[in-house]
């Protein structure tokens, strides 16, 4: 809860770093008392449940209603009316997995970067190098995330779609590496 | 203040002690039931009402005047159908899929700011919330076609799986670029500070006009968001003319249709995002209505609220209204990219250009003190 509350309270304890001199620790407890804001969540929770509810409830309502003659035709899976030829679960395109891994990086650093960049306009109100640290932090954090992104594009890790030519480049490339 | 307070105000006012959890289960059912599923099932009609007329036909006209009730009868139709599900579909993810995608897209809708009185939940990282939810429909793509067994059902649905996640990053940084020049990531506030300039005043006019890189930042966080909802061009989770129907082939009656209606109540969460976000939610240039006074009270009610709150409203779904329309006007006009083009549109476009103008968005905010164009031009011409 730490988190959510140095957003709220702005709370100068954030990622472990002491931005500011006055630091306080928020508990659930003077969270909630201090902003309400326990309800506010209560109300997304409410929102969320009722969402992921609806579509059991109708489904469940609908059973009264509908018709049901199955029959094994209409249960095997839709090939455009040809019998399906083997099962879906087969090997797949490994580049899906490699896209997902470096969404994680990016995501996991936009994610941190929140928090950060959020006390940006308070640390230029504050003056001093205040701005000058903050800054520095985030934007060192996302130079490295940069960098990493020009050595992906550079193999030819993004690139979906890799001809004979560029594979065997990156292979090199691989290779060159040390161990 | 919430929708949930806001109804328990006026509980209050009546002198009935009904307990505040059910305000808020109430708050839900309002915007969900009476807001977003209609207005979701609307968009259906429209869409269709909107792609006859590019393409000069007449669009569906039978049911009801100029075929208004028209979702109404495809639910009921949906509704009534059979419920068929492939014997081979791994049948616990299947049943949940629909579920996750419902609470991502429909739970989302408990941010978005209508008015400055009417809030679903006001949270103090509303942003944040709605991004995290809308991540949720990725997941539930991708479980409804991989439990589905059905090999144009898994190539959507991992299309989707990595279309989404890689537009997620775009979209994250350039509302990080809003974060970063507002300070704040509760949507209310977000709202709140883009009001008219005033001298002394804490507005700053609507973050789009707010610097040229945000300027930019709009446009990227509609085509990644475009992306995210799987719309035209970037409709290649299910492209009907090479994936029969993409990552819901196998879903059938009213469960494709809750599939269809989170598709457009993701779009309108989009639009409601950007409108908050960038277009200024419920402001007008000119004027604050919020500082609208009729004067109105019917006993110790002050009506204000309520007048300022239907104005505010109207001038919202206005605005969400007109990108809701850019969208489909998108669908008849782009053709639909290939994955290698979605994917080098993204990496190669997308996250440098944001990343730029993250890095630019926080320079502006250091050197002119987060004030904006508007605000620096009014200084230079003296107004304020």
């Amino acid at each position: 809860m730490l988190g959510f509350g140095g957003l709220k309270l702005r709370s100068r304890c954030l990622l472990g770093f002491n931005f500011f001199q006055r630091h306080r620790v928020v508990t659930l407890e003077t969270y909630g008392r201090n902003s309400g804001m326990l309800q506010e969540f209560g109300n997304a929770l409410s929102f969320v449940l009722l969402a992921a509810i609806l579509p059991p409830l109708i489904l469940f309502i609908g059973k009264f209603f509908r018709p049901s003659f199955p029959h094994e035709g209409k249960l095997t899976t839709y090939e455009c009316g040809e019998l399906p030829e083997g099962s879906a679960y087969v090997m797949f395109n490994n580049r899906f997995y490699l896209v997902a891994i470096v969404f994680l990086v990016f995501d996991v650093e936009v994610a941190l970067l929140f928090p950060v960049l959020l006390l940006f306009r308070e640390a230029i109100d504050i003056g001093g190098n205040t701005a000058a640290q903050v800054f520095a932090l985030a934007f060192a954090f996302l130079g490295v995330l940069f960098i990493g992104l020009v050595y992906e594009w550079k193999t030819g890790d993004i690139d979906w779609v890799r001809d004979a030519e560029d594979r065997r480049k990156h292979l090199e490339t691989l290779e060159k590496a040390p161990q | 203040m919430s929708l949930a307070e806001f109804l328990s105000g006026i509980n209050q006012l009546l002198g009935t002690g009904i307990p505040m959890a059910l305000f808020s289960i109430l708050s839900a059912v309002i915007v969900l039931l009476l807001f977003a599923m209609p207005v979701g099932g609307f968009c259906t009609y429209l869409e269709r009402k909107v792609a006859a007329d590019f393409q000069e036909r007449i669009g569906p006209n039978r049911v009801g005047p100029i075929g208004l009730l028209q979702f109404f009868a495809d639910g009921i139709k949906m509704f009534l159908k059979e419920d068929s599900i492939s014997k081979n579909a791994d049948r616990w993810i299947y049943n949940f899929a629909p579920s996750l995608v419902m609470a991502g897209s429909f739970g989302a809708f408990a941010a978005v700011p209508f008015s400055a009185y009417i809030i679903g939940a006001d949270l103090d990282i509303g942003v944040f919330y709605a991004m995290a939810l809308g991540s949720l429909v990725s997941l539930g793509v991708l479980l409804g076609a991989w439990s589905s067994d059905n090999k144009w059902s898994l190539i959507g649905g991992m299309r989707g799986a990595a279309q989404i996640v890689s537009y997620e990053i775009p979209l994250g940084l350039s509302v990080l670029s809003i974060i970063t020049v507002c300070g704040s990531m509760s949507l209310h506030q977000l709202v709140a500070q883009q009001a008219w300039p005033t001298p002394g005043g804490e507005g700053h006019f609507w973050n789009v006009f707010h610097n040229p890189f945000l300027f930019v930042n709009f446009f990227i966080y509609f085509t990644a968001a475009l992306a995210e909802c799987n719309r035209t061009p970037f409709d290649l989770p299910e492209a009907e003319s090479e994936l029969v129907s993409g990552f819901n082939t196998e879903f059938s009656g009213m469960r494709f249709g809750l599939y269809a209606l989170s598709e457009f109540a993701d779009v309108i969460l989009f639009a409601c995002i950007a409108t908050a976000i960038f277009l200024g939610g419920w402001h007008v240039p000119f004027f604050n209505l919020q500082s609208l006074d009729i004067g109105l009270s019917v006993g110790e009610l002050d009506l204000n609220p309520l007048v300022q709150s239907v104005l505010m409203i109207g001038v919202f779904l206005f605005k969400v209204s007109v990108l809701v329309f850019v969208v489909m006007w998108l669908r008849w006009t782009l053709p639909r990219l290939r994955v290698d083009q979605l994917m080098n549109l993204c990496w190669k476009y997308l996250i440098p250009i944001s990343f730029f103008n993250l890095i630019g968005a926080a320079v502006w905010t250091w050197a002119f003190g987060g004030r904006s164009l508007l605000q620096l031009l009014g200084q230079v011409l003296g107004v304020s």
